[in-house]
């Protein structure tokens, strides 16, 4: 059914404008940092290069180079730490100029953005005189950094374009002529390291190659990024523009003297100013789905902390915040030191509509988010969430609870997989953290012991759930299973042993290194 | 009764009184609705929500009533084995005050641990607690607070009818639907020093409320939830 390099079923790739700016976060540091001929700078973030300017490139300094070895070929090169707040803000004038031109501006990210070129050229007369009027416009926001622009059919090729366009000429590709114009150029343009090394290895070096490959085999292959890079690849990127709202800044901050101490009294008097925040985000359309806190008390101890909203945030849930993080864990502990400025910072904004029905899909789904999200108001943030399985040995690390609103930890490890030390059948249904001690004797009343060849000294008798229990008949056992424990301070070997008492309940014991027993889990 | 407010309460009560008159007629057959049709007949309003099978025989609507209570005694694997199936067909559910609980027990049992929202520690604020999830999850099993007086559980059991949620209590409850214990337990597959737990065969007894002096005794697999013989009752129905 599919044809070799077939882009069939796809709608033609929009007609899109890009504008680079390249080094950008260069040309984001302040003007006195930039100030000065013969000054070489570069821009670095943990210990790796990420950009520079001319003469620390002419120099032999290049991004992704280690920090150390930059200094080596340019000893007077002047470090400034990354911020991608700074590259942003810089980046405004530069946008609110070139939407003077051409409304519906896309932020791919500072330094990069796109627009549709159907309509703005038409209206100002051509592509190659709407290339023209954005860098005339670019040039007027004064940061003295000229864009590259590239037009051409798909987002993709226009990227493409304009890395190839100089600050003076655009590269514009004429209509229908986006796959010749990639053809030629090598796998590694898609930006997927990963997958331009394979293709290279299977023997497909150039887009073109690849654009002829099979799409069903591609998919097959290569999954649904792997068919999106083909078609971008084949000029049929099928990502179309979507104009980023304009970024104001929305942000309250609220100062006091002398400094408030009570949690409830700081909330309170925030209170108006937060639903202000929240409806002036409304006017526009838009809802905050994270914002951040900085708190400043009295003693000069300052901490900021982003906090992300499953949905997005009303006003309560941005107090709820706010005394979270004031409170810390324990809720209705005293602050150590008097607040005297916060500030509530919405750091990313999105289109209202997109949440009418709430990230969770239908109308059950937003009644669970809303009343969870009311028990956490009573008891706190970490006091609600869902269980997620991890990998581990034993039961208590195989568990664990992650506050609702919060995405699940990432490097989660796979609780299928066959763990040292895992027992299979059913899992215990209680788990106890930290074990519970217990006692196992045998017959004479002796303590259970393990020999260092991991054998019991004597066949287990009785068993005491509680130290203080009356000791119950063992019914059945099974074990013991050495388990090396790769914190255990000198290497020293623990045991687990699982029995039956006389009641026909299941346990799960463990014997640690001082020769105790205790309970690390109960099976019904 | 306690506490019967709420319009789908109403609504179940006026019924009842028709039945018991005689008034209501079946339209499919024109023979008045039994009792279990009347049951039936209340469906929508108060859902049944499904059990694992070797349980269903237990209960008198064959699940759990939503705005039911039922007490289990002992052993927490029975209470996150009857919040398991209603679970894993797609229902919110939650588990308060249980701060032990497996998680991979229950996911065993086939509870789907993405739509559990889970409260290890309410504290005081139990009632409140229990009352607000009781708007969102079908099915709530919870460690009953000590002691609990007749009069708060009364206004929590109000809610859940309001609600359409079923509780599984954990601990003593003053008047549940049903009272279920772990009867019997029995473990395969582990000797004298050999194997490791295996199969795990129970026997659940219920007492229902409406069936005072007299149990049902059901024998299952779990966690897999099969029954292993059919329901049996023993002792005779005080009228």
């Amino acid at each position: 059914m599919s044809m070799g390099g077939d882009i069939a079923g796809h709608a033609p790739a929009e007609r899109a404008v890009v504008l680079w700016f390249p080094d950008w976060p260069i040309w984001a540091l302040p003007e006195e940092a930039r100030a000065g001929e013969g000054v070489s700078l570069a821009v670095v973030s943990q210990g790796r290069v990420r950009s520079t300017n001319e003469l620390a490139r002419s120099r032999g300094v290049t991004g992704g180079m280690r920090l150390r070895e930059a200094q080596g070929r340019d000893p007077q090169l002047q470090l400034h730490e990354e911020d991608p707040e700074r590259d942003r803000r810089a980046f405004e004038p530069v946008v609110r100029a070139l939407e003077e031109i051409a409304s519906g501006l896309q932020l791919l990210r500072p330094g990069l953005c796109c627009l549709r070129a159907n309509g703005p050229a038409r209206y100002h007369g051509g592509e190659p005189r709407l290339a023209d009027l954005l860098r005339e416009a670019a040039l007027a926001a004064g940061t003295g950094c000229l864009p590259r622009i590239g037009i051409a059919d798909g987002l993709f090729a226009a990227q493409q374009a304009a890395l190839h366009a100089s600050p003076e000429a655009p590269v514009i590709v004429p209509p229908g002529g986006s796959a010749a114009f990639l053809a030629p150029l090598p796998v590694g343009a898609l930006q997927r390291p990963e997958l331009a090394l394979l293709l290279i290895q299977l023997g497909v070096r150039t887009l073109g190659d690849f654009a002829a490959l099979r799409a069903d085999a591609v998919r097959d292959r290569f999954g649904p990024d792997g068919e999106l890079a083909r078609l971008q690849a084949a000029g049929a990127d099928p990502r179309g523009i979507r104009p980023t709202p304009p970024a104001r800044e929305h942000a309250i901050e609220a100062a006091w003297e002398p400094g408030l101490e009570r949690v409830d009294e700081i909330a309170f008097s925030i209170r108006a100013r937060v639903e202000q925040l929240v409806s002036a985000l409304a006017v526009e359309g838009l809802v905050a789905t994270v914002v951040e806190l900085t708190a400043a008390d009295e003693e000069g101890g300052v901490r900021t902390r982003a906090w992300r909203h499953p949905d997005w945030f009303r006003a309560n849930d941005i107090l709820d915040r706010v005394r979270w993080q004031l409170q810390g864990a324990a809720p209705g502990a005293e602050l150590t030191a008097p607040l005297v400025r916060l500030r509530v910072r919405v750091t990313s904004a999105d289109a209202g509509t997109s949440h009418d029905r709430g990230l969770w899909g239908g109308r059950g789904e937003d009644q669970v988010h809303r009343a969870l999200t009311r028990v956490q108001s009573l008891l706190g943030h970490g006091a609600v969430g869902t269980f997620a399985l991890t990998g581990g040995r034993g039961p208590a690390e195989r568990q664990l609870l992650v506050p609702w609103g919060e995405p699940e930890p990432e490097g989660l490890r796979d609780p299928a997989q066959p763990w040292p030390g895992r027992l299979p059948g059913p899992a215990p249904a209680v788990v106890f953290d930290p074990p519970a001690p217990v006692q196992v004797r045998d017959e004479s009343g002796a303590p259970l012991t393990v020999s260092p060849r991991g054998r019991l000294s004597a066949q287990p008798d009785s068993f005491s759930p509680e130290v203080a229990a009356r000791p119950m008949r063992v019914r059945a056992w099974a074990g013991p299973w050495r388990l090396e424990q790769r914190w255990w301070a000198q290497g020293e070997a623990v045991h687990r042993l699982q029995l039956v008492d006389e009641a026909g309940c299941g346990w799960l014991l463990r014997l640690d290194a001082s020769g105790s027993w205790s309970a690390e889990g109960r099976y019904q | 009764m306690v506490g019967m407010r709420g319009l789908p309460e109403e609504r179940r009560t006026r019924l009842e009184d028709l039945v018991a008159a005689g008034s209501v007629v079946s339209a499919a057959s024109g023979r008045p609705v039994s009792r279990r049709a009347e049951e039936h007949a209340a469906g929508p309003v108060l859902p049944v929500l499904p059990v694992l099978p070797g349980l269903a025989g237990l209960l008198p609507e064959g699940g759990l009533r939503g705005g039911g209570v039922y007490a289990v005694e002992g052993s927490v694997l029975l209470g996150a084995a009857l919040l398991a199936e209603a679970s894993r067909s797609g229902r919110w559910g939650a588990v308060v005050g249980l701060p032990a609980l497996g998680a991979e027990a229950l996911a065993q049992l086939g509870a789907r641990l993405d739509r559990l929202a889970v409260v290890p520690a309410p504290g005081r604020s139990w009632a409140n607690v229990v009352g607000t999830l009781a708007e969102a999850v079908s099915v709530i099993l919870a460690a009953a607070p000590a002691g609990i007086a007749p009069a708060e559980a009364g206004r929590v059991e109000a809610r859940l009818r309001q609600q359409g949620c079923a509780l599984v209590v954990q601990g003593g409850w003053p008047r549940p639907d049903a009272r279920l214990r772990l009867a019997r337990s029995e473990w395969l597959g582990i000797g004298a020093g050999h194997g490791h737990l295996g199969e795990h065969r129970v026997a659940v007894a219920a007492e229902l409320r409406r069936e005072a002096g007299r149990e049902r005794f059901a024998e299952l697999l779990l966690p897999e939830g099969t029954a292993l013989a059919p329901v049996t009752a023993i002792g005779a129905v005080a009228s």
